[in-house]
């Protein structure tokens, strides 16, 4: 009885989306995997050179690097709740931890587990970065400490590039993911055959 | 290091700072070349029988790529100002 020593194909896929390339790896093909994945990855980090570090803009998470919330506010005119939530970007960890501005208020949680898919929907470029790997989660959280006001400010302590910068930033990170999901089906499918 | 201290230097640092490309506007396109060269590479890394063939093959793409957004930008660009 002869032994399957092929690499399963989740094994393959997961691997190929932690380490651009490496999917090929896997299935003995080296020189594909190392030129894969050193394009996608040199792609990626030409993005982040390009548009910045706040280019890697997870949803959930806002201008300041805090997680949006969402706060249901009272109506002092007809001395009820809103039947809609507002939408709050808090631009310091104290707002973050309690966004309401009244005490009527009720904080409802961060937005992104609420409404998800409004949250995506919003940023819809980061479903082509998430596509790159870890990389792409490091560049977020290097991002969002980034986002944070420095000490004394109300500013972002690295804003957002905008224009051109961001555009082809976001274009490149972005695209860099998607060419990796190519990679991840291709190499999914040679190993499978 | 905290980012927000390195911040306060104000100096260019690659990779938090967007690339100060806008100083010489005629770069803009030229970033179009990066970008036609890794999907190109990757393109035919998955099309490609053996690894041999790769470099032919990327670059008859890369070519064809970048030649095309230049006809089609030309193309535009001479319809815009015969709309003109």
């Amino acid at each position: 009885m002869s032994q399957d020593k092929s690499p399963s194909v989740v094994a393959v896929v997961f691997l190929a989306w932690l380490i651009p390339g490496s999917g090929y790896f896997m299935i003995g093909q080296r020189s594909r995997g190392i030129t894969a994945g050193i394009a996608i990855v040199a792609l990626f980090l030409g993005g982040l050179l390009v548009g910045g570090i706040r280019i890697a803009d997870p949803p959930g998470w806002g201008q300041y690097g805090y997680m949006t919330q969402l706060v249901q506010r009272y109506n002092p005119r007809s001395r009820e709740m809103f039947d809609f939530y507002t939408r709050v970007d808090p631009s310091s960890a104290e707002q973050a931890r309690d966004p309401a501005d009244d005490d009527r208020d009720r904080s409802i949680g961060p937005a992104l587990y609420h409404q998800p898919q409004a949250e995506l929907a919003d940023k819809p470029w980061y479903l082509g970065q998430i596509l790159c790997g870890p990389i792409a989660l490091l560049a977020s959280a290097v991002s969002i400490n980034a986002a944070h006001p420095a000490a004394g400010s109300s500013l972002e302590a690295w804003p957002s590039s905008h224009s051109r910068s961001w555009e082809i930033g976001a274009l490149y990170t972005a695209v860099a993911g998607m060419l990796n999901l190519l990679v991840i089906i291709d190499s999914a499918q040679r190993a499978s055959t | 290091m905290d980012p927000n201290s390195m911040h306060a230097s104000l100096a260019y640092m690659p990779f938090f700072d967007p690339l100060p490309i806008w100083v010489q506007p005629w770069l803009w396109p030229l970033l179009l070349l990066p970008l036609c060269l890794a999907v190109a590479i990757v393109y035919k890394c998955v099309k490609c029988r053996t690894m041999e063939q790769l470099p032919r093959e990327a670059a008859g793409l890369f070519i064809t790529i970048v030649l095309g957004m230049v006809l089609t930008a030309a193309a535009l660009a001479g319809l815009a100002a015969y709309m003109d």
